[in-house]
């Protein structure tokens, strides 16, 4: 065990050492999720709003007027005419022509106040509208509606009417054309998958094959050492690096850009190892047949790394790819790694509601585990 | 004591290893001795375990190279031709890693490398990759002989070490060996070979003859003159004595041309004349004794005349 630790020291000692290397593996995460964070909140300023006013009182112009002056929305002049009787200007949008206003493509969201608005609120305490959202681009969509609830919600406080404790607004959010909300916050997980590959998969490859490329590994193997652990104490500091990574992205997107995160962390925790361990035994893998460190790293950019940007459905939606890189993505890890967390952190799924991706990256793993035992040698060749 | 039984490796292409067989006794110091792709370090590896044989097989302290690779891997030391300690590790770091690895401690076998290592000391919290060249491999000793083993093994030590450098290394080695270490060591240095208990010739992944170095130089038969001629009449003069029906083998040794007679029955005149009478000057001719560079050099031809 002595000898095991020794070398788990001597593999601390190499990252640390190589503080350039350390400084991007600590600085990627931060900059990719405040890059994404930051590209998304700032998108939100002059989006085109539309409204559909059924009740059309004090209450609902007042609110309409709330939300218009937040400085995020300008309502779309295109479906605005002129009321018969007085001088407000109604608006002309049907509940049926939703879809068609979406479509033009200038308008963002749609706000629908049901009759009778003001009406229920002093009578009941309660009323309801609903915001339809062109969930198209889904990252702003979700941010759309969470303005707008948030505008409602204030709107909601300062109503006070004698004998009531409280209003109660009730929103309804719908998102239409994407109505999972696919990709939305996905650059959280997706972040995650980017670095959790970079940091196991490369690095691991990366570092087993600088040991071959420079000779050490020869020395290495005429010691008492067993080739197990070798490659057991390459790994455990790129776990400790990965989940001090991982825990990092969460952080980050959790209180600097209100990521949701919704279901049972502990299931978070089980996916990112799992996740971790695939992407471990995958840069081992790589790091079984590549003998030098440039070709291990061009290997695992363009077999582990593009793959995850742009087929895990982190970048672009997988249904909407043709059917041969559908195929492709659905035998990279990462897609179910994103699929899995965003199903529990973003709509609060528990286990079982992620069993079936759970269930293939075992298996996965499983396979990985048989392909990298019969690639531990304990020689040169 | 290590014994090499009929050992045969080839790569792809290439027969690195033809059917090799020798044995080092205990506390011997063994020198291979050839040129560079002549199979040396692909023999080193061999017997450290790391690659296997086509076939033949060797025994390293009564274990087998192939089936008690494990057991090998606890009783010797190897350092391989290519600096291969951890650079961005001080060189205290290194040593560290090396006896932990082996379950030993510094402090334990330190008398083994203190020679050595007091050299190093000042720069004992200096990075490895930035030590010259014959510190480095003065470290990767160091590393290698830290669990104490019973047998060293040495691929081509002082390659790429100055001069001053490579005989304090001889010397350690040297001093390693009295103390009863049994010691592989190889080069491509001729005249490493002479510090050697026992040398063996390997070229062309075949043992051309292994001898002490002074058997060596003692059984070799040919007288070896020595011819000395203007710089500028070097290159001709070995032309003209090889084309000569008197010479077995002419070549630049130093500054002068050895040239061997086909008949030790023979007058230094006659080499003159035929000199001369090739248009050639020649400063002075001796009758010199032969080193074991020329041991080598006859071996590797007769080998090669051999087979054509």
């Amino acid at each position: 065990m002595i000898r095991f630790w020794a070398f788990v020291k001597k593999e601390f000692l190499h990252i640390l050492r190589d503080r350039r290397t350390l400084m991007i593996l600590i600085g990627l995460p931060v900059a990719l999720v405040v890059l994404f964070g930051y590209i998304i909140s700032n998108e939100i300023r002059n989006v085109k709003i539309a409204f559909i006013d059924y009740s059309n009182d004090y209450l609902t112009a007042k609110l309409r007027n709330e939300i218009l002056s937040s400085g995020y929305f300008v309502e779309d002049a295109d479906f605005l005419v002129p009321a018969m009787a007085t001088d407000q200007i109604f608006p002309q949008v049907e509940y049926g022509d939703i879809d068609a206003v979406f479509k033009k493509g200038n308008t963002s969201v749609i706000v629908i106040f049901n009759k009778d608005f003001a009406k229920n609120i002093e009578r009941e305490g309660t009323a309801a509208m609903q915001i339809v959202a062109d969930a198209s681009d889904p990252n702003t969509a979700a941010i759309l509606v969470g303005y707008i609830q948030g505008i409602v919600n204030d709107f909601q406080k300062s109503l006070f009417f004698s004998g009531r404790e409280s209003m109660v607004i009730d929103v309804e959010p719908r998102m239409m054309f994407n109505s999972e909300l696919k990709g939305a916050y996905m650059y959280v997980p997706g972040t995650i998958a980017f670095i959790l590959m970079l940091i196991c998969a490369i690095m691991t490859s990366v570092s087993i094959t600088r040991e071959k490329e420079f000779g050490s590994m020869e020395v290495l193997l005429v010691t008492p050492l067993k080739s197990s652990q070798i490659i057991l104490g390459k790994l455990v500091p790129y776990v400790f690096l990965s989940i001090f990574c991982s825990v990092l992205i969460f952080v980050l997107g959790y209180w600097l850009f209100d990521v949701p995160f919704k279901g049972p962390i502990g299931v978070v925790i089980l996916l990112t190892l799992l996740f971790v361990a695939i992407a471990l035994l995958l840069g081992l893998w790589i790091s079984n047949f590549t003998k030098t460190m440039e070709v291990a790293m061009t290997l695992s950019l363009v077999a582990l790394m593009l793959p995850t940007l742009l087929l895990s459905g982190f970048i672009f939606p997988i249904e909407s790819m043709p059917m041969f890189l559908q195929v492709l993505a659905s035998i990279i890890p990462p897609r179910y790694f994103l699929e899995a967390i965003k199903t529990v952190m973003l709509k609060g799924g528990e286990l079982v509601d992620v069993a079936r991706e759970v269930a293939v990256l075992v298996f996965m793993l499983s396979v990985l585990v048989v392909l990298n035992i019969r690639g531990i040698k304990p020689r040169l060749e | 004591m290590i014994r090499v039984d009929d050992i045969s490796k080839s790569y792809k292409t290439v027969k690195a290893l033809k059917d090799i067989s020798f044995s080092v006794d205990n506390g011997e110091l063994f020198g291979i001795i050839g040129p560079d792709g002549g199979g040396k370090t692909t023999l080193m590896r061999i017997l450290v375990s790391l690659i296997l044989p086509d076939s033949g097989h060797a025994l390293v302290h009564g274990l087998d190279t192939v089936k008690d690779y494990r057991k090998i891997r606890e009783i010797i030391g190897y350092m391989p031709g290519k600096f291969s300690l951890y650079t961005d590790l001080t060189v205290m770091e290194n040593l560290d890693f090396y006896a932990k690895v082996f379950g030993v401690s510094i402090k334990q076998n330190y008398q083994l490398i203190a020679d050595v290592f007091d050299q190093l000391m000042p720069f004992k919290n200096r990075r490895a990759g930035h030590l010259s060249g014959g510190m480095k491999q003065k470290l990767a000793l160091c590393c290698a002989l830290i669990h104490k083993p019973e047998i060293l093994f040495l691929d081509e030590p002082t390659t790429g070490v100055d001069a001053v450098s490579r005989k304090e290394f001889w010397d350690m080695i040297f001093k390693l060996r009295s103390d009863g270490m049994t010691i592989l060591a190889s080069t491509p240095y001729m005249d490493e070979a002479g510090r050697c208990d026992r040398v063996a010739f390997l070229q062309n992944g075949e043992i051309m003859g292994i001898n002490s170095p002074d058997g060596m130089v003692d059984g070799f038969m040919r007288d070896v003159y020595a011819v000395k001629v203007p710089i500028h009449d070097v290159n001709r003069t070995i032309k003209a004595l090889k084309k000569w029906d008197k010479t077995h083998l002419a070549y630049l040794f130093g500054d002068s041309i050895h040239w061997t007679p086909i008949s030790n029955d023979f007058h230094k005149d006659v080499l003159l004349q035929y000199i001369l009478s090739c248009g050639c000057e020649c400063i002075s001719i001796d009758l010199v004794p032969a080193n074991i560079e020329d041991c080598y050099i006859h071996l590797s031809f007769e080998r090669d005349s051999a087979y054509e």
